[in-house]
């Protein structure tokens, strides 16, 4: 079931356009990574759909049903982490759990905060003030807030941001264990590639507010296992001589980039060399990073 | 709403910057009481010096009744500044933190957000003025005792102890409708502002130009004087004319709910189509 | 010789006159100050309303105690304005230093006829310029007038009921008095800036006193 509809999405700001026509749909059960380059529009398009900025135009459904400018009432079923977990300092994580808990209407409020709080392994520092906590213990303390109530999706922006390797592959798990053992659809965004690769099953990659790719993570892996860059001393002529020979290629800046399966790589590389070309490198596209990179350049 | 009004509440209280507005106020009013109960008679000499010329005058001259009317000055430029710190900051400085965008991801309209927050704005400032008229009457009951009232205000005026009483109500009832549509105006720059500090700097701004101008104003801004928010901040004082101008008090009366009015609105609208990018 | 005679006879007949005058204001003076000496200890209920055009007071209650010759304590409910001395001390101020006495006439005073006595202190320091009083066949005191250097003028109407002393039921002094009206700067009302009267401007005020339930205290 398409639990999040999103369609011909656009907003402008004056005369920068944030997003253009995006469309996209997250399943539910769904881990739904969003890629983009800083500026892409993907906090944006997050902010759109919990209704922290108007679009300008295209629709939102949640469940079904058009989010319209003045509805709330779907956001007791959207939990999220937007940038950083930013909570009262001056109050401690189980004063702050328990204003959250008000405002959701949260039943037997108590027992759901210490639940959320072992969850994330900070039972033991409820009551310290969170201008005290690190880095790490606010984005889980962030966690906490967006799944407390319980809801059928959430929104996390950048979950392991300034968080150690250790932190991140803790971070992970925890969206893994939210997602399997919750039952809950995630929507995450982050610019830490393999961190995606490694827990969403399907991905959508935004450049400049426009959508470039989406599908489910190894589809797009595996299309793109097709695709060869080469670096030789004359791309331009490099390119005519792969194409005459009936390669698909396409001219990039510093490479070029050829159509060719995994077998067919040795006789590329053969019929260069034969020609006169001198070969710097012969690259198979194989990570997200890669990928993505060679995607919004 | 009331649980949003709850919580707005909560959050003004576990702010340190909420007790400076009390404790200032504290401060002022032991400190004047304290200075008139050390040295009132010369402190007032100077005010007193002809009627004692012509005059025995006979009983109590500072009495709890006279320091609380003189602590009631205080509204004029004193408590809107205390109440600024906490109003003005209290959108803004959600905006800035980051935790409001925190607040907008619950179920609830911006409309009733924002209402919940500028009930608990003026909640907060009721409290601030009630607090400064308990403190300086249950302190000066307790140093100085109960006695008539000596007004200077357009002639003397000296009111019975048991006259006094509806006179600081009413008075008391007007400070708080002044210091509302400061709250309100300062509630209102605060939606539209990222940052603590411009919501409290503006309002009180504001505060200053406007009671420059309906003090010194040239005669050609007599007419629009009367709708000049603050030209009516000291109307409390028409509560301590042996004739009360009620139709005057009437006029501050309609022109401050429409100021507040008219401030919540803007605001609220503001807040409603507001991006939130912070 | 005989025109000298009868010059120095004219002169002495108008001397003696003259003289004769004097005593008689003088005498009746003192008849009237001995009557006030009589006044004993008294304790008495008094209301006083003030009439000043920029003082807005209601009339007060209290009591009054009088200790002789001329001590008053006032037991008042909340704060009033009274004379700045009772009317025993005023007229005590200036006759108990050398004065001359002039009889000036008669004159009703609430119907009642008086004689014009005017006072006129010998010491040329003296605060006191000129006192007048009106004094009854009673030698009650039923008005006076005195000018002062520094304090104006007043004057002071007693009417007097059925008591034996001499203490009156009803006092009205009348008097002097700059206008007082702080700055609005100082009183936070700004609005009455420009209608302020300028301060100092002169005006009559009076207050008045009323007397009642005497208990004496021989």
């Amino acid at each position: 079931m398409k639990l999040l509809e999103v369609e011909n999405l656009s907003k402008s700001f004056k005369d920068f356009h944030a997003v253009k026509n995006l469309s996209f749909s997250v399943e539910q059960g769904d881990i739904y990574g969003f890629l983009g380059p800083n500026g892409a529009g993907k906090s944006t398009t997050l902010r759109m759909i919990l209704g922290l900025i108007y679009p300008t135009s295209g629709t939102i459904r949640f469940k079904g049903e058009e989010i319209k400018p003045n509805s709330r009432k779907y956001l007791s079923s959207i939990g999220a982490l937007i940038e950083r977990p930013d909570f009262h300092t001056t109050l401690s994580a189980y004063n702050n759990l328990n204003i959250f808990a008000q405002l959701s209407k949260i039943p037997n409020r108590e027992e759901r905060i210490q639940e959320v709080l072992r969850e994330v392994k900070l039972d033991d520092r409820q009551h310290t003030k969170v201008k005290a906590y690190s880095q790490g213990m606010k984005q889980r303390l962030g966690i906490t807030q967006a799944i407390l109530h319980k809801p059928d999706l959430i929104i996390l922006d950048e979950p392991s941001n300034g968080l150690d390797p250790q932190g991140q592959a803790d971070m992970r798990e925890l969206i893994l264990r939210i997602s399997r053992e919750m039952n809950i659809t995630v929507i995450i965004s982050s610019h830490i590639l393999s961190e995606i690769e490694l827990i969403a099953n399907r991905t959508i990659i935004i450049s400049k507010g426009e959508k470039l790719r989406e599908g489910g993570v190894q589809e797009l892996m595996e299309a793109e296992q097709m695709n060869i860059e080469i670096k030789t001393n004359d791309n331009e002529k490099a390119r005519s001589f792969l194409e005459s020979q009936n390669y698909s290629v396409e001219l990039k800046p510093k490479h070029i980039r050829v159509r060719c399966e995994e077998s067919g790589i040795p006789e590329l590389n053969s019929k260069l060399v034969q020609a006169g070309f001198l070969v710097f490198e012969v690259k198979q596209l194989r990570t997200l990073e890669e990928y993505f990179i060679h995607l919004t350049a | 709403m009331r649980t949003l009004l709850k919580i707005e509440l909560y959050k003004i209280l576990k702010r340190p910057r909420t007790y400076i507005g009390f404790g200032a106020i504290l401060l002022i009013v032991l400190a004047l009481e304290f200075a008139f109960f050390a040295e009132g008679e010369t402190l007032i000499g100077f005010v007193f010096q002809n009627l004692s010329s012509v005059f025995r005058l006979e009983g109590k001259i500072i009495t709890m009744n006279f320091l609380t009317y003189m602590l009631l000055n205080v509204l004029i430029l004193h408590v809107p500044i205390l109440i600024c710190l906490v109003t003005g900051d209290i959108i803004s400085g959600e905006s800035a933190n980051g935790s409001l965008r925190l607040l907008l991801q619950r179920p609830y309209s911006r409309a009733k957000i924002y209402m919940a927050k500028w009930t608990a704005g003026v909640i907060y400032t009721i409290a601030l003025v009630v607090f400064l008229g308990l403190v300086s009457y249950l302190l000066g009951a307790a140093l100085f005792g109960d006695g008539d009232l000596i007004v200077f205000r357009r002639g003397v005026h000296v009111f019975d102890a048991a006259d006094v009483q509806w006179r600081f109500i009413g008075a008391f009832g007007m400070g708080i409708l002044s210091m509302m549509v400061i709250a309100s105006l300062s509630i209102m720059i605060s939606s539209f502002t990222n940052n603590s500090i411009g919501p409290i700097v503006g309002t009180i701004a504001v505060l200053i130009v406007l009671n420059i101008i309906s003090t010194v104003a040239a005669n050609v801004l007599q007419p629009i004087l009367p709708y000049i928010f603050t030209t009516h901040v000291i109307k409390w004082q028409y509560f301590f004319d042996t004739t009360i101008d009620w139709g005057a008090i009437q006029t501050a009366i309609v022109v401050q709910v429409v100021y507040i009015i008219v401030f919540t609105a803007i605001g609220l609208i503001n807040f409603k189509r507001k991006d939130i990018l912070t | 010789m005989k025109k000298f005679s009868l010059l120095f006879l004219v002169c002495s007949l108008f001397s003696a006159v003259g003289f004769s005058q004097s005593e008689y204001a003088d005498s009746v003076m003192q008849a009237a100050l001995k009557r006030m000496e009589k006044i004993p200890t008294y304790v008495c209920d008094i209301r006083v309303q003030l009439d000043v055009e920029w003082i807005n007071i209601k009339e007060r209650t209290g009591k009054v105690y009088f200790y002789p010759p001329d001590s008053i304590n006032y037991e008042i409910k909340g704060f009033a304005f009274l004379p700045r001395t009772g009317y025993n001390s005023q007229v005590n101020a200036i006759t108990e230093n050398k004065y001359t006495a002039l009889h000036l006439g008669k004159e009703l005073v609430s119907d009642v006829s008086c004689d014009i006595i005017k006072i006129i202190p010998s010491d040329i320091e003296s605060e006191v310029v000129l006192g007048q009083f009106w004094i009854d066949k009673n030698l009650n005191i039923r008005k006076m007038t005195i000018i002062t250097k520094d304090e104006g003028s007043y004057s002071i109407l007693l009417e007097y009921g059925t008591e034996k002393y001499a203490v009156p039921k009803k006092v009205t002094v009348t008097f002097d008095i700059k206008s007082q009206e702080l700055p609005a700067s100082m009183t936070g009302d700004v609005e009455s800036q420009e209608d302020q009267k300028p301060m100092g401007e002169k005006s009559k005020g009076s207050i008045v006193i009323y007397y009642s339930n005497y208990l004496f205290k021989s």
